[in-house]
């Protein structure tokens, strides 16, 4: 115990003296989550939206004031569904709401009442911000006429949405929870994939290896300090995401705590393994930028949905940590504690990450050769 | 027994690329002594070090160190040894005091044992003014000397130091020896590589490889006298030591090292052999002169190049420097120097780390 803690002390002296572990735990996480925040922002305005009336104008005037009074999307009329879907193929609109001939007339008579929301989902984003607004608009008219027309148990007006090009819209939510997933990639796997590199190349392993300290000791050690700084990271990543650009956390932080040891568990015994593999820091970088960080980025379903890539690549997907921890943390904000994602996606990571330390266990070696 | 380590028919090889680094050793070293491993780069100093301590396995032989395997028994042999290795070993991002802790700790070291022993050792290493200074920033003798003071936690019986004066100014060099030999008095046995041969003269014994073949071992003085009546000086002071030199190579005399040595040519003749083109005077032989001898002597020929280079210089200069001043913050690095550097010149720069 008394080794771990003095090989703890020295990787914390290490963190804290070095200026790029502080740059990665905390200065890129604050610049990646306030670019992915701002970015959503600058989407907010003006988004071309069409709208198609087929039925009498006068009982649904105050829907159509809703959306003429919106700053967050451009209007723009059209009298038949077939003009509008012309320029959304044509890419002039993002989206488009039809509000079907009968609607009045079953709204008025207390039935669920249809309208059509169809959008362009070959940017996603966009896509989804139009429908959220549409949404929005749609469930404020909705009470001004409940007010007017009086409420019904029936009564209320259902969004028939329809995503063109990617059906699977609405699985690829907020972005923020998914650049924390990375950002926790980032310290855990490219930060940890240098600091054994780092001590073979200084020559300290050689020193090390003549203590008492033996490579339990030492890998324990790695692992402790850096899941520290990692969460750390986590802290302050989630402090600027909830608190200073709004987005809301619905599940417990317990899971969150847990989950995202878990997840850290994975990505650092990965780092460190390609950092025993390796032996050479610039290597280990760029194998663990290649190999770790790019794949989490692309292929973990954060980005890019999973279930539109072709089945091997799929498969693929697997190995990729953050695909397991992607679906709790988006979760975890959005919807709350969801779990059978959380219980198998959970076990998933915590089996992989003690394979993952069997096998760097297993390549450390007490000696200078392999 | 009063031998700390036991070799026999050590061997090593190391494949891509395929290299013999240790060809058949065997050595019995004795208790209580400071033994110098010397031999020219890639004689297979490191890796027989690096052998008996257990970060290496044999291909084949027996060692045995302080009765134990280092192949077998290593963390048992690691709590018995001290190790220093070539590239400094501490963290150079961390202080003097906290590699202090954290090696005392390493090598568990208890509260109060770690209070006398760091006591000890500042005062011996002399770094007690230093110890809130990162080890990065340490000059290259205060290093080893750090270095040292680490391995030394634990009280090791053999202390393996893997030229521990590579780097280091001749003065922290003597000090470093000094305090070797203050071990000693304590019963510990010292393993010392280097390749500086002027430092050999110190050791109780030597062991000289090269090729990875044990050339001699024993008394530095027993192997200096194999070349006792063969070290001679001459010159003529109506020519350069250099011109002597060439002409006694070009006469094919029998000479298994040459060198210039002040006005002087520094000869060692092979075994009884004689010359009679020059007056020779005889000189001290020393440990350096046979060292050369045993492996061989120098391949004496006269450089192409030499012959043909242009000689006479005219006393241009080279290189001025005019009052150079170079300040790093409030320190003076470099305080008003002057000097001229003429065309053909050999032009020295001494001087103990950070002068």
């Amino acid at each position: 115990m008394r080794i771990i803690k003095a090989l703890i002390k020295k990787e914390f002296w290490q963190i804290v003296r070095d200026p790029s572990s502080i740059m990665i735990a905390v200065i890129l996480p604050f610049i990646l989550i306030s670019i992915f925040a701002t970015a959503i922002n600058l989407d907010n305005n003006s988004i071309k939206t069409g709208l198609v009336i087929e039925g009498n104008r006068q009982q649904i005037n105050d829907i159509i004031a809703s959306f003429d009074g919106t700053k967050y999307l451009d209007i723009i009329r059209y009298n038949s569904r077939k003009e509008a879907q012309r320029d959304l193929i044509n890419g002039h609109i993002r989206a488009m709401v039809v509000i079907p001939n009968n609607f009045a007339q079953s709204f008025m008579a207390g039935q669920s009442s249809p309208i059509q929301v169809i959008t362009d989902a070959s940017d996603p984003n966009i896509a989804l911000f139009a429908s959220a607004y549409i949404q929005g608009i749609v469930a404020t008219a909705q009470k001004i006429l409940l007010e007017i027309y009086g409420y019904n148990k029936n009564t209320g007006i259902s969004i028939e949405q329809i995503s063109w090009y990617n059906p699977e819209l609405k699985s690829r939510y907020f972005i923020l929870p998914n650049s924390i997933a990375i950002i926790m990639t980032l310290i855990g796997m490219l930060l940890t994939a240098l600091v054994i590199a780092r001590e073979w190349e200084r020559g300290t392993m050689e020193a090390l290896l003549t203590t008492k300290a033996s490579k339990f000791q030492i890998l324990i050690a790695k692992y402790f300090s850096y899941y520290v700084l990692a969460m750390i990271s986590v802290a302050f990543c989630t402090f600027l995401s909830v608190i200073v650009f709004a987005v809301p956390f619905n599940g417990s932080l317990a899971v969150y705590f847990v989950s995202s040891s878990l997840f850290l568990f994975v990505s650092i015994g990965i780092g460190l393994t390609i950092s025993t593999l390796t032996r050479n820091q610039f290597l280990a970088a760029v194998t663990a930028a290649m190999f770790g960080f790019l794949p989490a980025v692309v292929l973990s379903g954060g980005l890019f949905e999973i279930s539109s890539m072709p089945k091997i690549i799929r498969i693929f997907t697997n190995v990729i940590p953050a695909t397991h921890f992607v679906p709790v943390i988006k979760n975890l904000f959005i919807a709350g504690n969801i779990w059978p994602i959380i219980f198998s996606e959970s076990l998933y990571l915590l089996i992989y990450g003690l394979l993952v330390f069997a096998l760097l266990y297993h390549l450390t070696e007490e000696r200078l050769e392999r | 027994m009063s031998n700390v380590i036991e070799i026999s028919h050590l061997i090593k090889k190391f494949s891509r690329p395929e290299i013999l680094a240790l060809d058949d050793i065997s050595l019995s070293l004795e208790k209580g002594r400071v033994i110098g491993l010397i031999g020219p780069d890639g004689s297979g100093k490191t890796t027989l070090i690096r052998i008996m301590i257990g970060l290496l396995k044999p291909s084949s032989g027996k060692i045995s160190v302080l009765q134990l395997s280092p192949e077998k028994q290593t963390k048992l042999l690691h709590q018995k040894i001290g190790y220093m290795p070539q590239k400094f070993g501490l963290y150079e991002d961390l202080t003097v005091l906290e590699n202090m802790n954290l090696y005392a700790d390493l090598q568990g070291l208890s509260e109060e044992c770690k209070k006398t022993q760091f006591e000890k050792m500042l005062k011996f290493t002399g770094l007690a003014p230093y110890v809130h200074r990162l080890a990065g920033r340490l000059s290259g003798g205060m290093k080893q000397k750090l270095g040292l003071g680490c391995a030394l936690f634990g009280s090791p019986q053999v202390l393996f130091l893997d030229e521990p004066s590579v780097g280091v100014d001749p003065i922290s060099r003597r000090e470093l020896m000094k305090m070797i030999y203050d071990l000693k008095a304590d019963g510990i046995t010292v393993i010392w590589s280097t390749s500086y041969l002027d430092e050999a003269e110190n050791f109780d014994d030597v062991i000289l490889l090269n090729e990875g073949k044990v050339i001699f071992y024993g008394h530095p003085q027993k192997l200096t006298s194999i070349v006792k009546n063969r070290v001679f000086l001459t010159g003529d002071a109506s020519k350069s030591p250099r011109a002597v030199l060439r002409e006694l190579i070009k006469s094919n005399a029998p000479l298994s090292d040459g060198v210039i040595s002040g006005k002087n040519v520094r000869l060692v003749l092979r075994k009884n052999q004689q010359i009679h083109e020059v007056k020779l005077s005889p000189a001290n032989p020393r440990f350096e002169d046979a060292v050369i001898d045993i492996l061989g002597g120098m391949n004496m020929q006269v450089s192409a190049i030499a012959d043909q280079i242009q000689t006479d210089y005219s006393g241009e200069s080279v290189i001025c420097a005019d009052n150079l001043t170079k300040k790093y913050g409030d320190f003076t690095a470099a305080n008003h120097i002057s000097f001229n550097i003429k065309k053909g010149e050999i032009f020295g720069l001494l001087g103990p780390n950070g002068a």
